[in-house]
């Protein structure tokens, strides 16, 4: 019954009056004792690094609780050194200790640590019991030995170390993956470049198999060719006509005698083909004569609204032709 | 579609046109050499157009001018432009009359057939101003009175190209009023030679009058009806626009060297020299030919250069010579 009453009621209060039970414990009239009694501490660990954290246990003995009020010291402030070198980290705290459902003891306990090394003894620490009777007693808990080590440095094998180089990340396959799809890529385009340009330069197309392009005579010759069968003369298109006619055999000197014909007027043409008479065998006086007449006519027909006879544009045509094959004949047999 | 008989045309050409080799006769008589200067005189004279030339000193060309109006029976006028001459100089001014107790009108040295202006760039620009615009208007107007100019009526003024200092230099619009510029160079060796013979002969030939005035407009009546075909038309219109928007007839590197193009005035003068000059080959219709033989002297006064073009002594005859090279002839 009464161990119930102590779990129940008792001990609970205790916990919750604790400030007002250390503020009444100055009180000196109610400090009355029958004599102080020495108990036992123990620390979890007896040897500690520094800067390590240790908790002081204090066990008060069986029965004990029973008799009275126990009353703790307070520490004004945290951390509070508890002696020289060693600093209690919390206050005094009380907690019970069951087994078996069954209350067994009642420990206070204390958490120190330590910055400096060597061995302390601890100071006793005094637990307040105030009995139901009135009478008072100071329970002494003594104090343990705690010794603080600090880490061994070693100064006269000591070497000091560089600075550690930057971690290297190590590199993915996707990244390699990527790496080599630009490089792919680029290599591919500067190809691609190259080919343009050498194609451009030889003057081919930029796809597909490379068609001979012929000689300047073959490629007049089909245009005069095309424009005797179609027979755009007797389509009322004189002008038409001629236009084809003198642009088929500018194109032709251009290509021949590298002249820039298409900016040239039919004077200036027949002016350029009698300065390169002396070099070129092939352009006798008189074919240059044939070429003078077929280009006046074509002037004529283009610009004088004239609208030559049937015969006269037949005739303009066989003109075209002979000038073309009789100055083709050298290339025909250079080619040979 | 209207057809041109072609030889009825030029067949009437060569019969118009037979004057011009008469007068070129009469003019060589007198002007040794200087054949471009005779061909150009006659352009302006048959394209009723006035001409601008520009020679050093002492190049025949108040001789040739003079001997243009003598050959046609015609008034000329000589004004030597000076810093000081004023507008009444030339066009005339009112007097007064104490006998009439009347203000009677004095008419100046312009109300002649062709007038020689001579280093035009001398007078300031209120004289020059004056010429001009009776130049355009072919009219001058005297207090209350407004007189037509004589037909033919052509003015040739020249310019030297040295010695700019102390001269009012001929402003782009006024300049465009001159149909032709002549660049008037000096003569080859061999003309040189006869030129020295005759001075020292002290025979100096004189050019007989062959031809009236009425002549020359009769002529260039017959001028404007050569044909000119619209593939003609439209080389004339990519030459005068080559000049203002280069990069579009594959000449970008023209673009920063040209400071303004030429106006439709350009394209007009070309149009009518170019058939003056068909005319003098007596021919009915207009070739390209005619139009690059005059290109040269409608165009190079209505080009304007840019200062980068000035630095790297780029003259409008390159730029002319590009877009000839570059516009495709029909």
């Amino acid at each position: 019954m009464m161990k119930r009453f102590l779990l129940q009621w008792f001990f609970p209060a205790l916990l919750i009056m604790m400030p007002h039970i250390s503020v009444a414990r100055q009180d000196p009239a109610t400090v009355q004792g029958k004599g102080d009694s020495v108990l036992g501490s123990v620390l979890e660990k007896d040897s500690i690094l520094i800067g390590d954290q240790v908790w002081w246990n204090m066990t008060l003995p069986p029965g004990i609780w029973t008799e009275g009020i126990i009353e703790t010291p307070e520490f004004p402030s945290l951390p509070f050194e508890i002696t020289r070198g060693i600093e209690a980290l919390s206050g005094v705290r009380l907690d019970s200790v069951f087994r078996k459902k069954n209350l067994e003891s009642i420990r206070a306990r204390i958490l120190l640590t330590s910055f400096d090394s060597g061995s302390y003894q601890l100071p006793p620490v005094p637990v307040r019991l105030l009995r139901q009777d009135g009478t008072a007693d100071t329970l002494w808990f003594k104090g343990p030995l705690l010794k603080v080590q600090t880490i061994p440095v070693d100064t006269t094998s000591f070497e000091p170390y560089g600075l550690k180089p930057q971690m290297r990340y190590p590199i993915t396959t996707g990244e390699i993956l990527a790496l080599a799809g630009i490089v792919a890529l680029v290599t591919g385009l500067v190809f691609l470049a190259l080919y343009i340009i050498r194609r451009r330069r030889k003057n081919l197309p930029l796809f597909g198999p490379v068609r001979p392009k012929d000689p300047p005579h073959i490629a007049a010759l089909k245009v005069l060719e095309n424009m005797r069968r179609q027979e755009i003369w007797k389509k009322q298109k004189a002008k038409l006509y001629y236009t084809l006619l003198t642009d088929t055999i500018r194109v032709y000197l251009r290509d021949r005698w590298g002249m820039q014909a298409m900016e040239l007027t039919s004077g200036e043409m027949i002016a350029s083909l009698e300065q390169r008479q002396p070099e070129d065998p092939l352009l006798s006086g008189k074919i240059i004569e044939v070429l003078r007449e077929m280009l006046s006519m074509g002037d004529l027909a283009k610009f004088a609204k004239y609208t030559p006879s049937e015969s006269e544009n037949e005739e303009s045509l066989r003109q075209a032709v002979r000038f073309v094959t009789e100055t083709a004949r050298y290339e025909e047999e250079k080619e040979e | 579609m209207e057809t041109v008989n072609i030889k009825e045309l030029n067949e009437r050409i060569q019969r118009e046109s037979a004057f011009v080799d008469i007068m070129t006769l009469e003019m060589s008589k007198v002007i040794v050499g200087q054949k471009q200067l005779v061909e150009n005189l006659l352009i302006g004279l048959l394209a009723n157009g006035h001409i601008l030339l520009e020679g050093v000193p002492g190049l025949a060309k108040t001789l040739a001018i003079r001997t243009l109006a003598s050959v046609v029976d015609a008034k000329f006028s000589r004004i030597q432009f000076t810093p000081d001459l004023l507008p009444a100089d030339l066009i005339g001014t009112l007097i007064y009359s104490q006998r009439t107790e009347e203000f009677q009108v004095k008419k100046g040295p312009l109300f002649a057939n062709f007038i020689l202006a001579d280093e035009i760039n001398r007078s300031p620009a209120k004289v020059q101003s004056a010429l001009l615009e009776a130049m355009q208007e072919r009219q001058i107007t005297i207090g209350e009175h407004t007189f037509p100019l004589p037909e033919p009526f052509l003015v040739l003024a020249t310019q030297n190209p040295i010695e700019q200092e102390g001269t009012y230099p001929l402003p782009e619009a006024q300049v465009d009023r001159f149909m032709l510029k002549v660049i008037v160079d000096y003569p080859k060796k061999d003309e040189e030679k006869l030129i020295i013979r005759m001075n020292n002969s002290g025979e100096f030939p004189t050019a007989a009058t062959v031809l009236k005035p009425a002549d020359i407009r009769k002529a260039r009546e017959v001028v404007r009806e050569v044909y000119m075909d619209e593939k003609i038309e439209k080389y004339i219109v990519d030459l005068v626009c080559a000049t203002r928007r280069p990069e579009e007839y594959k000449l970008p590197e023209l673009k920063s060297l040209i400071a303004y193009g030429s106006s439709p005035r350009a394209s007009i003068s070309l149009a009518i020299a170019s058939k003056a000059y068909a005319f003098i080959r007596r021919r009915g219709y207009v070739i390209p030919e005619d139009v690059r033989a005059v290109a040269y002297e409608v165009l190079r006064h209505r080009i304007g250069l840019t200062y980068e073009a000035e630095a790297e002594n780029i003259v409008s005859e390159n730029i002319i010579t590009s877009i000839i090279n570059a516009v495709e002839v029909p």
